[in-house]
């Protein structure tokens, strides 16, 4: 070999003494740049002492300066390393077999132990120890600083017998592999094509490498000049390789390297690659990044992910592999990839990280939907090694024969990046002391699959590594020649956990609803490119759409118009309603009773009705609705500042009763409930007044469709139908939110049950209530005052119309018709236009029920019937009226002439009779001028006739007359 | 493409972390400084951080070290250019200049402020100094 390298004087003196302080002295300075003080105590000492212990103390120390020197320089090989080099490789597998105690010996935890024991030890240590971690940071880390682990690492084959299990839990789990290296080494060329990451004919554990790192430095220096001749003329080989690959020039030639501790074989090119490449594969470790470097050991000391320590900086200008780095940014800045493990730093000569592949590997795992960060998860030092013109082969960190692998790989496809990143997760899930007792099922899984990773899952893999990993550079927006040392503080774990905080926020079943804009987006750009194919998204969103199935805020607006305007609720078909309603009925309190006993005399509960102004959901402020045509909020508004009236809803508790008076009534009682009744006087609006019945006839008409539902098989089986699919889109949202939850989440949840998800909230909250519950409320609201107030309103009349046939067999109907009576007069000088259509309508509910009443049910509704001597008595004047009048005097013939009512009293009597003897001085001292067009049925008079048979001191004549000229008029 | 993107159409700050970014926030201070760590609050970590005051075509920068943003104030951030800001238009001046620039400014804004609000009070009209936010007028 040349004493030359590129130009660089390579030769070493013979001295190895002297040239071993120079080392030395560079790699304590390096030492205290790294590690400040040591961490724990003066590793050096102890080192030393642990040394000298081991008997080759001196010797040791001054090959470790050398290789540290080597390492950190990234020196390309000088002619004297080369024999060295060999040597290591020959005298590792043979001292590892036969002389294993002196190398423990720098390991303070072991150093007396048998080999085995060591290794047994170790393998029962877990990674994360902290005595363990620490050990390594401070000892073994700047061991390997200085020991460069060589194939030979791998390649040992003498394995004692005493092994960890896990070795052979190892070697079955990769036999496959075992055999290919065979085939290799007949034909290293062609099995260069061959190479996969997992191909690893052997792995090494951490032991393994830990006790070859201890057997490189305590080799004595006799035994490396052991070295066969085949080995020397491949180094020389490789050598030739690197020679022709190498940059002739390079900025950090300072001190030629003289040793050669990197593996044969391990190419910065594939393309040049000797012969004996896959002397590498002896014995591939699978987990490089637990080589004990103090990088490495560094992050398992208590960093989690792959953080990378200051003094990171990123490789400028790095040709080769570079762009396929590029491709991976998030893998560079999350994977802590873009530094090459031995790149030359310059003054910033600081131990660079290896990825902690344990802890991010493990934790990519987690996340089955990080597929393509997984993939991109490869360990950097296998993107960035081969790339760089100044690496030297002959690493500080020993080139794990995987990365050299996945170098050759790197510039052929990405697929094989996942395949890699896969195995190597496999082979840790397999080798971590950590999960031994995952090893078997790791196996059998890998068995299973057969090696290999499915194509098609290569490829989204691959596509997806795409799309994550975006960015241009890997150093932020800094010039590249800029270093940043804090960069990467933020670790792959951080990052994933935030992109899967992202994820399941994007995870929605309703994306043209949730993901209005990006969906929208799409589909036009899809349209654009004149993708006639539809893609399921897309499917998925044309069965959200508003137009074709309106769900989400768009069902809220059809709600909340059909609701406004309360003609929806026509006939039949499946309705739709507001969103209040449920929670309205719901909310009848105390104070509801309170109101409603004041109000009505009745101790039913009607449920409030509470306004929920239209929101837009996720929106920030409130957007109110409202129209020229249905100035919902504007009414609302009013009435929420003024509440209790004779029409107040009961349902809104003492808060509205606060506000009321507040806006009205501030003069009055604060201290109770305002009573309707008590409000009255004070609320003389007539305006308010009729607002609220509107309101109240508003609710009494959802329960009275609600009932009407109930009375329809199709519509119920459409509400169910409807109800069976939000339930199972709440609970696939609750599954999908428990599953994102922590158990301290779930448990706070459980606490709190206000804050669930707005998601989960039923937005078809129908409620299917039993017909005895709906004609209870119903009954609430049809107290008397109010259904006096409600015939003064058109749809008043016709809800109680509707009303009728559900409460025919409740008493409560008499209070009704009372009320109707009642409020004939009022009804009948208000409707003047339209006044038999609707009032008309009531009669033959009004003869049904007359026909089955008592006597005494008789008398009570003739009481109510309002006589005067006004020329325009309603009863007298209306279709509705003189047929109701005519209807009630013929049941009270029905009944005087069939004798059986028990209420036919005396007493019931006289009052009857007094209401003839009203009704006919009504009709003689008053004339109606308005004329009666009501269609009395011919053989309704005779009994009439009988009828007034029975009080002929009454001069009923004029009522006789009236009813007969009705009936003329008909005629 | 995009469809097997899962994050598709959304925009996430690590793409951001390890740049150097300005950012604005709600009281109108402007923070450059690189960043090191978001979370999904967009809570911010800045490092070498520089507050940055801008009076006219004149700049000063404050150097605040570490700063640990909360999320809801920030107004929205960006990316420096690296390129842009090296031929920034703007002349950089000293910290003690820019502040004292900064407070002639607040001085003459209010002032002008003071001026509007008499005249139109003068016309019977008041105006609610609350409602008008000095730092974005």
């Amino acid at each position: 070999m040349d004493d030359s390298f590129f130009g660089f004087d390579t030769t070493i003196p013979e001295d190895e003494g002297g040239d071993g302080r120079i080392g030395e002295e560079e790699y304590d300075a390096l030492n205290d740049e790294t590690f400040g003080s040591a961490i724990n105590g003066d590793w050096e000492e102890a080192h030393e002492t642990l040394v000298r212990l081991g008997g080759n103390g001196d010797k040791v120390r001054k090959r470790g300066g050398f290789a540290d020197r080597g390492a950190y320089g990234g020196y390309p090989a000088g002619g004297n390393g080369v024999p060295r080099h060999a040597n290591v490789l020959s005298s590792a597998p043979s001292s590892s077999g036969s002389t294993p105690a002196p190398f423990n010996a720098p390991f303070p935890g072991s150093r007396n132990m048998e080999d085995a024991d060591l290794e047994l030890n170790l393998s029962s240590m877990k990674l994360d120890d902290v005595d363990f971690s620490s050990f390594l940071d401070s000892e073994a880390g700047n061991v390997s600083n200085r020991v460069n682990l060589d194939s030979a690492v791998w390649a040992s084959p003498p394995f004692p017998n005493n092994q960890p299990l896990f070795r052979e839990a190892m070697r079955s789990a990769f036999k496959p592999q075992t055999q290919m290296k065979h085939q290799q080494e007949a034909n290293a060329n062609l099995a260069l094509h061959h190479m996969r990451p997992q191909t690893g004919p052997k792995i090494s554990t951490l032991e393994d490498i830990e006790r070859n790192l201890i057997i490189q430095q305590a080799i004595p220096k006799q035994q490396q000049q052991q070295q066969t001749t085949d080995r020397k003329a491949f180094d020389e080989f490789s050598l030739a390789n690197r020679q022709h690959m190498l940059p002739p020039t390079t900025p950090h030639q300072q001190q030629p390297k003289p040793q050669n501790k990197v593996p044969p074989g391990f190419m910065t090119t594939p393309q040049t690659s000797p012969p004996r490449t896959n002397l590498g594969f002896h014995g591939p470790h699978p987990m490089p990044e637990m080589l004990p470097n103090p990088q490495s050991q560094q992050q398992m000391n208590g960093l989690a992910g792959n953080r990378v320590p200051p003094g990171f900086i990123y490789p400028p200008g790095l040709p080769g592999s570079m762009p396929p780095l590029q491709q991976y940014p998030l893998l560079q800045q999350h994977g802590a990839c873009a530094l090459p493990p031995n790149f030359p730093l310059g003054g910033n000569q600081r131990p660079l990280p290896t990825p902690h592949l344990p802890t991010a590997l493990n934790n990519f795992a987690m996340h089955p939907s990080f597929n393509a960060m997984r993939a991109a998860g490869l360990h950097p030092a296998a993107f960035m090694q081969p790339a760089h013109p100044l690496q030297h082969p002959q690493s500080r960190m020993p080139p794990h024969p995987l990365q050299a692998a996945n170098n050759l790989l790197s510039q052929q496809q990405n697929s094989m990046f996942n395949m890699f990143n896969m195995r190597l997760v496999q082979e840790i899930q397999q080798n971590h002391p950590l999960l031994q007792q995952n090893a078997v099922v790791a196996r059998q899984l890998q068995q299973s699959r057969g090696g290999s990773v499915p194509s098609d899952q290569r490829q989204k893999q691959q596509m997806q590594q795409q799309h994550l990993n975006r960015r241009p550079d890997a150093s932020g927006n800094l010039p590249q020649d800029e270093y940043d040392e804090y960069a990467n503080l933020m670790s792959t774990r951080d990052k994933h956990w935030l992109i899967g905080i992202q994820l399941s926020q994007l995870n929605t079943d309703t994306p043209y609803i949730d993901d209005y804009y990006y969906t929208v987006y799409r589909e036009r750009k899809a349209l654009q490119n004149g993708q006639v194919r539809q893609s399921q998204a897309h499917k998925d969103n044309q069965l959200n759409h508003p137009l074709t199935q309106p769900r989400g805020h768009a069902q809220l607006i059809l709600v909340q118009l059909g609701n406004k305007n309360g003609t929806r609720n026509g006939h039949g078909q499946h309705r739709e309603r507001r969103n209040s309603e449920n929670t309205s009925s719901n909310n009848t309190g105390g104070s509801t009773n309170n109101a409603a006993s004041g109000s009505g005399g009745n101790n039913n509960t009607l449920s409030g009705y509470i306004f929920s102004p239209l929101k837009f959901e996720n929106s920030l402020g409130k957007l109110q609705y409202g129209s020229v045509t249905a100035p919902r909020k504007i009414i609302d508004a009013d009435i929420m500042g003024g509440e209790a009236s004779p029409g107040d809803v009961p349902g809104n508790s003492a808060s509205s009763s606060v506000s009321t008076m507040s806006g009205i009534n501030a003069n009055s009682n604060a201290g109770t409930p305002l009573l309707p009744s008590a409000n009255c006087d004070v609320t003389p609006s007539s305006m308010r007044k009729s607002r609220h019945i509107l309101l109240l006839i508003e609710t009494l008409y959802r329960y009275l469709l609600k009932l009407e539902d109930l009375e329809n098989t199709d519509v119920m089986a459409t509400i169910v139908l409807k109800k069976k699919k939000e339930a199972e889109r709440i609970a696939a949202l609750e599954q999908l939110e428990m599953a994102n939850k922590t158990p301290e989440e779930r448990a706070a949840d459980a606490s709190n049950p206000q804050s669930l998800n707005p998601q989960l909230k039923n937005k078809f909250n129908y409620e299917i209530e039993t017909t005895d519950a709906l004609v209870h409320k119903l009954k609430a609201g049809l107290t008397f005052d109010k259904v006096v107030a409600m015939m003064n309103v058109r749809k008043g009349k016709i809800l109680l119309r509707r009303v009728m046939p559900f409460i025919s067999e409740h008493s409560i109907c008499w209070t009704v018709w009372s009320g109707v009576f009642c409020s004939l007069q009022t009804v009948i000088k208000k409707d003047k236009d339209d006044i038999e259509g609707i009032l008309y309508a009531l009669y033959p509910e009004f003869k049904k029920h007359i026909s089955k009443a008592s006597f005494e049910t008789v008398v009570t509704i003739s009481a109510a019937i309002t006589l005067n001597d006004n020329k325009l008595t309603g009863i007298f004047c209306s279709r509705f009226g003189i047929l109701s009048l005519v209807a009630l005097i013929l049941r009270a013939e029905e009944i005087y002439v069939s004798r059986v009512d028990q209420t036919l009293s005396d007493t019931n009597r006289q009052k009857w009779r007094e209401f003839l003897a009203q009704v006919a001085s009504c009709l003689t001292r008053t004339i109606q001028n308005q004329t009666i067009s009501a269609a009395i049925e011919s053989d309704a008079i005779q009994p009439l006739m009988d009828h007034f048979e029975h009080f002929k001191d009454l001069k009923l004549d004029a009522l006789l007359a009236l009813i007969t000229e009705a009936r003329h008029q008909i005629d | 493409m995009d469809d097997l993107n899962p994050l598709a159409g959304t925009a996430h700050l690590l793409e951001e972390v390890d740049k150097k970014l300005m950012v604005l926030l709600r009281d109108g201070r402007t923070l450059i400084g690189y960043l090191r760590s978001v979370d999904q609050f967009a809570n911010l970590v800045l490092q070498r951080t520089i507050e940055r005051i801008h009076v006219g075509n004149q700049y000063g920068d404050i150097p605040r070290g570490v700063f640990i943003i909360r999320g809801e104030n920030v107004v929205l951030l960006g990316e420096i250019d690296r390129e842009k800001e090296q031929k920034l238009p703007l002349k950089e001046i000293s910290v003690d200049e820019i502040l004292d620039a900064q407070r002639r400014e607040q001085e003459q804004r209010q002032e002008k402020h003071r001026l509007v609000s008499k005249a139109l009070k003068e016309r019977g009209l008041a105006v609610n100094a609350e409602l008008i936010n000095e730092d974005f007028c």
